[in-house]
């Protein structure tokens, strides 16, 4: 039988713009260096929308939320640039996101 | 419902920002005195950061401590026990357990043992940032969930980031 994944949606926030979809790799290492490959691989973390230059959303699987966020908190720089990631916002529907992200412009 | 605040080594925070992150407000040195011994007269509330039991039994008799910062975590007995008494809190820095460096498990683990040891002796625990870069401030979310991790319950996670309402500074 094939379940449906369940996942949570967070909007993040960093401290100088960058173009997440391109560094995702980047910033998915950094991740998995404070919560390992093996809880990456349970959190299953993938990029899905920029919304600002310095906002984006990300998805994760569902109760594996609150570990990506502490783990958002120990990526402190990509491609040897320094930066930080706030995280704003968790949802179970992107459009919740998207409204937040919206309000914040 | 809790109001989250934070306290930052940085000249300002736009207010703006403070809202996005989750907070009431995010303080900066310039509206919290943040001191490494205990001044002879203090026109301000001040918040302590040493590792000096002495200093910091100092500080708990002051009437203008709001709150201690213990660098490295150090588990001292007789301070939670005196802060228990005073009812002055005592705060885990968020900086340094998400600074990288190959000490970050060593900070995170101590930090967990601080945690419970001045939970043991009834002392009141929150948790600020005292970021000296915009890359280390953290949202009101991340340092709940920060404080869950570093074995605090929810309820007492959200009680931690909002601590400094209960110091006299807000």
């Amino acid at each position: 039988m094939i379940t449906k994944r369940k996942i949570r949606y967070i909007l993040v926030e960093s401290s100088e713009p960058i173009d997440a979809g391109a560094n995702f790799l980047q910033i998915r290492d950094g991740i998995a260096h404070f919560i390992g490959e093996l809880g990456a691989v349970e959190a299953n973390i993938r990029f899905i929308k920029q919304y600002e230059p310095a906002l984006f959303a990300i998805s994760v699987n569902r109760g594996t939320e609150k570990k990506a966020v502490v783990a958002f908190s120990m990526v402190k720089q990509v491609n040897g640039r320094p930066i930080g990631f706030y995280t704003l916002k968790t949802s179970g529907t992107l459009r919740s996101i998207s409204d937040f992200a919206a309000t914040l412009g | 419902m809790f109001k989250y605040y934070d306290l930052v080594y940085l000249e300002s925070i736009p207010e703006k920002l403070a809202e996005r992150l989750g907070y009431k407000k995010i303080f900066t040195t310039k509206e919290i005195n943040i001191l490494d011994s205990v001044p002879h007269s203090s026109p301000a509330k001040f918040i302590l950061a040493s590792k000096n039991p002495g200093e910091l039994m100092k500080a708990l008799k002051s009437n203008e401590v709001a709150g201690l910062v213990i660098p490295d975590n150090e588990v001292i007995r007789k301070v939670f026990e005196a802060a228990r008494e005073s009812s002055v809190p005592l705060f885990i820095t968020a900086s340094d357990l998400t600074m990288p460096s190959r000490y970050r498990p060593r900070n995170i683990a101590r930090a967990r043992i601080f945690l419970s040891q001045a939970r043991r002796y009834g002392a009141d625990i929150g948790i600020i940032t005292l970021s000296k870069s915009k890359e280390y401030m953290m949202s009101s979310m991340q340092l709940i969930s920060l404080s869950m991790a570093i074995g605090a319950d929810e309820a007492y996670a959200r009680k931690m980031v909002s601590l400094l309402e209960t110091c006299d500074v807000v």
